[in-house]
């Protein structure tokens, strides 16, 4: 089975098999994004799930679909991004003033402290700076298939990158002169 | 938009080799005439080498595994839910029907209303602390 075959399967017959299938091919992709937004693995799997959920009862609605991924990531960031929300309300209903500690994800292949300013700088960035770097930098995407997913021109791939790169440069520095 | 501004952001095709050439021969006769781009690329270029240190482990199968679980399950617990919460508000209804009709003292019926009234005063003060939370939320700015 490829694909178009399983969308085909999920849209026009409503066979759980095409979405299975679906799911086996996003779901590493998937949840490396959710834990790149989210900094957390539990809440990034628990996302994840939701926003498989909410895709599964919605692609049977709709009339036609090229790629599945550009359009279950909006699904998916969507999920994140109200959690978050979420998350910064319940925090300061509970008095915090903190904002709450990311967590270096046991993801990292190593926790190096190099690699955990890294992480920390990632971490501390607009989130739509955060995901394209992700995009780019642990998913090796091209242009054209991050341009797909955050549904934006290839000219503003590049013009967010550079905004992204500057950001992370500027947080960096900060966090290596701590 | 400015020669500088515009080739900021070709700098970005450059560097990750994402050019036309006739884009990949303009960025470089600009970087040839403008020290500042020149300089603002190497930073990048050397920023870019540090990103690119983060790398993932593999996620455990098993966690990837259980992404998945057939949705019919969270159907079925929201629709538990649902009964659950159907079933306290017409008790609650119930509650408040037979407080405003009959004058004498009841005791589960007033503790009905109190569970009511705290269950508002809840929602009232998260709804409070959620308009506060939307003027200062960093997400709100981040197109869906």
């Amino acid at each position: 089975m490829d694909e178009t075959a399983a969308i085909d399967l999920c849209l026009h017959h409503r066979d759980p098999a095409g979405f299975e299938y679906l799911v086996e091919k996003y779901r590493r992709e998937a949840y490396v994004h959710a834990v790149s937004l989210l900094g957390n693995q539990e809440d990034a799997a628990d996302l994840c799930q939701e926003a498989f959920t909410r895709a599964f009862v919605a692609i049977r609605k709709l009339p036609q679909l090229d790629r599945f991924y550009p359009w279950f990531y909006r699904i998916l960031r969507n999920c994140c991004l109200n959690f978050l929300g979420r998350q910064k309300t319940g925090a300061r209903y509970a008095g915090e003033t903190e904002p709450i500690e990311s967590v270096p994800p046991s993801l990292l292949l190593e926790q190096r402290e190099d690699q955990l300013i890294v992480w920390r700088a990632l971490r501390a960035l607009a989130p739509q700076f955060r995901e394209i770097l992700i995009m780019k930098y642990i998913h090796n995407h091209s242009y054209d298939v991050i341009s797909q997913n955050l549904h934006i021109p290839r000219g503003t791939v590049m013009s967010r990158l550079y905004h992204a790169r500057k950001a992370f440069r500027d947080i960096y520095l900060q966090e290596v002169e701590k | 938009m400015s020669d500088c501004t515009r080739n900021l952001e070709l700098l970005m095709g450059l560097m990750d080799d994402e050019l036309a050439d006739a884009e990949t021969v303009e960025v470089h006769d600009h970087l040839r005439r403008c020290a500042s781009c020149r300089e603002e690329y190497d930073q990048l270029r050397e920023i870019s080498g540090k990103i690119e240190m983060i790398s993932f482990a593999e996620p455990q199968d098993e966690i990837l595994r259980d992404l998945w679980k057939s949705p019919y399950s969270r159907f079925t617990r929201n629709a538990g839910l649902l009964m659950v919460l159907f079933g306290i508000l017409g008790l609650v209804l119930f509650a408040v029907y037979e407080f405003t009709t009959k004058a004498e003292f009841n005791f589960p019926v007033l503790a009905v209303i109190t569970v009511w009234i705290g269950l508002a005063i809840l929602f009232f003060s998260i709804l409070r602390e959620r308009l506060k939370t939307y003027k200062s939320d960093p997400y709100r700015e981040v197109e869906r």
